[in-house]
């Protein structure tokens, strides 16, 4: 057994790992690890539903930017997400991630506690041990 | 591998510490500050100075501590010619900083009325996470923050001429090119002018409490004393989109140019190149959006001290800019050079004579603006030709954190912080009492301690001290 994903401690920011049998768990854990972070997960409301498309060459870069344009729905949108159906699909030119979304919009009920500025590439990576996908991701807040 | 003493407060990390290093690593620091270097800071100020082009030394200031890519507190000099920009040594929060003011009004005259004031600051100026700003702009207007920076508040009513006369740069960065800025920072923005954010960023009232160069102090107009005002927030979500749409960028340029890096978020791409130039463009607009930010938060505190103390005099000391990247001239190996200077959490600190400091100023060197942790000193110092010699002109930034966010959240109740800080004749207001448990006077290195060591090596040299009384946070 295995926990979804953790929060590890970090001098300046926030880092945390993701884990899931699949790919596609592992993408969403680390999505729900962030979103829980701005508003605790059981406080969102699945009222809206959001396709979202992602392309990169790599798996790094996908998980970079999968999370990159969540936090851009949050800030640029006000939405707030707590369920993700994801298929990622690789071919020739790397990796096609295609997600639903589902959440609602930030409302004044939601008490947001830390403003993320961005995802960063430090010490991120997506790996696979033994049957079991791991990534991390640093956060700058 | 260990770092070498070269002399008190000034370690280097010798070439070879990781590999691919072009240059040694340089640490000012005293022992005391030694005993929480992190040996993950070590390894990034060693990261650094693997960068194509990099002069003389991969330098990290006394608050240094691990950040991504660059660790806070550094600075990296590159050639203008065949060196690289690297968005990572500027970091997502472009031109966060620092901006002064200052008041004749004594302190001993506003006590009476500091609750009131605070209180008034906090409801006036909107602060906490993804606060909305008062202002209704469209795209258009605010492509023209981009472009012209403080000049557009100024323009717009919010302050005077002589207000931008005392910015780094006047408030505005020339080369800022707002066509390249992405529909999505665009978006972020426009809610987002006026806004003082979350974090660390804060107002403070503060004392002008001790004066160390009394000819310095008065040309600076600082006396001890007087009331300051201290504004520390920079280019908010459009900064932070900026940085995020430049790294998927900067990441395809490095395997284009074949640049080989330890780390991924040091992605940089060589001057001249596409990659370079659009990205210094953006860079630039986020840097003036900083700057129009911090001008419109000036005009508001204007408005709030004139409806509690009738009088909105507020002189602006200086405005610096601590997370940048910026083209200069250096002299490097006694020849004038064209050097793009990255400051990660550092300050410019520009000697006396320099056509680039306010004519005001020249016969002291700029006002570098250090400030303390929450309730803790801060300092203004002067540049030096020391800063000069050594290390592109710059200086320390701040405090640095000892104790992550959720450490200090662990360790420390906002309430009880509150009550301290209260103990000691400071009031302090936030959104929620988590972030002042977060922002906790002890989660940071002391600002004393950081200003010594820059005072003693001489890259910037100490003014005034100033106690804070006041302070709002987002």
């Amino acid at each position: 057994m295995y926990d979804n994903y953790i929060y590890l401690d970090h001098t300046a920011d926030v880092k945390f790992k993701a884990y899931g049998k699949t790919l596609e768990d592992c993408f969403a854990n680390a999505a729900k690890a962030m979103f829980n972070l701005i508003v605790p997960l059981n406080k969102i409301n699945i009222e809206l539903r959001q396709n979202i498309k992602i392309k990169a060459e790599n798996l790094d870069f996908l998980l970079y930017k999968w999370l990159s344009e969540l936090l851009y729905l949050f800030y640029g949108e006000n939405k707030l997400f707590s369920e993700f159906e994801i298929s990622i699909i690789r071919d020739k030119d790397g990796y096609t991630l295609d997600s639903i979304l589902y959440g609602e919009s930030v409302k004044d009920t939601h008490y947001i506690d830390i403003e993320i500025k961005a995802v960063t590439l430090h010490d991120l990576y997506v790996k696979r041990d033994n049957n079991i996908y791991t990534c991390q991701v640093v956060l700058d807040v | 591998m260990n770092l070498i003493k070269i002399t008190d407060n000034i370690w280097e990390v010798p070439i070879g510490y990781t590999e691919g290093m072009r240059v040694p690593g340089r640490i000012y620091t005293s022992e005391k500050l030694m005993k929480n270097l992190e040996p993950d800071a070590i390894k990034q100020n060693a990261n650094v100075a693997t960068l194509p082009g990099i002069l003389k030394y991969s330098i990290a200031m006394p608050e240094m501590h691990v950040g991504y890519g660059f660790p806070i507190g550094g600075v990296a000099g590159l050639d203008g010619n065949d060196g690289v920009i690297s968005p990572g040594g500027v970091g997502f929060d472009i031109n966060c900083g620092v901006r002064l003011l200052v008041t004749k009004i004594p302190m001993k005259d506003l006590l009476l009325k500091l609750d009131q004031l605070i209180e008034d600051i906090f409801k006036t100026i909107p602060s906490g996470v993804g606060s909305k700003g008062r202002l209704k702009l469209d795209a258009n207007e605010l492509k023209k923050v981009f472009e012209e920076g403080a000049r557009w508040a100024v323009s717009n009513g919010y302050g005077t001429e002589r207000d931008l006369n005392f910015c780094e740069e006047n408030g505005c960065m020339k080369d800022a090119t707002s066509d390249k800025v992405s529909k999505k920072a665009i978006s972020r923005g426009l809610s987002q002018l006026g806004t003082l954010g979350s974090g660390n960023h804060f107002l403070e009232i503060g004392c002008v409490e001790e004066i160390f160069d009394t000819d310095a102090s008065k040309v600076f107009g600082l006396e001890r004393g007087m009331t300051t005002i201290m504004i520390h927030t920079g280019s908010r979500g459009a900064g932070h989109q900026i940085c995020t749409d430049q790294l998927e960028v900067f990441a395809s340029a490095v395997k284009k140019y074949g640049i080989k890096l330890p780390d991924k978020q040091l992605a940089c791409a060589p001057l001249g190149s596409k990659e370079a130039e659009e990205y210094y463009g953006v860079m630039c607009a986020a840097a003036n959006y900083a700057w129009a930010n911090r001008q419109i938060i000036t005009h508001w505190m204007r408005e709030v001290f004139d409806k509690i103390l009738g009088d909105n005099d507020l002189k602006i000391v200086y405005d610096v800019a601590h997370n940048i990247a910026k083209i200069e001239e250096h002299i490097v190996d006694g020849k004038k050079k064209r050097v793009i200077v990255h400051r990660k959490g550092a300050t410019r600190a520009f000697s006396k004579d320099n056509e680039h400091i306010p004519i005001e100023y020249r016969s002291i060197g700029q006002p570098v603006l250090i400030p303390g942790s929450m309730g803790t000193y801060s300092y203004v110092l002067k540049g030096t030709d020391r800063a000069m010699e050594e290390t592109f002109g710059s200086t320390c930034h701040g405090s640095g954190r000892v104790l992550s966010r959720s450490s200090a959240k662990r360790k420390y109740r906002g309430e009880n912080v509150k009550k301290e800080l209260k103990e000691h004749g400071i009031i302090a207001k936030a959104v929620s009492d988590s972030v002042l448990a977060e922002e906790a006077p002890l989660a940071y290195k002391l600002s004393d301690d950081i200003v010594d060591v820059v005072d003693s090596v001489g890259i910037s040299k100490k003014v005034a001290k100033i106690r804070p009384y006041g302070v709002v946070k987002g």
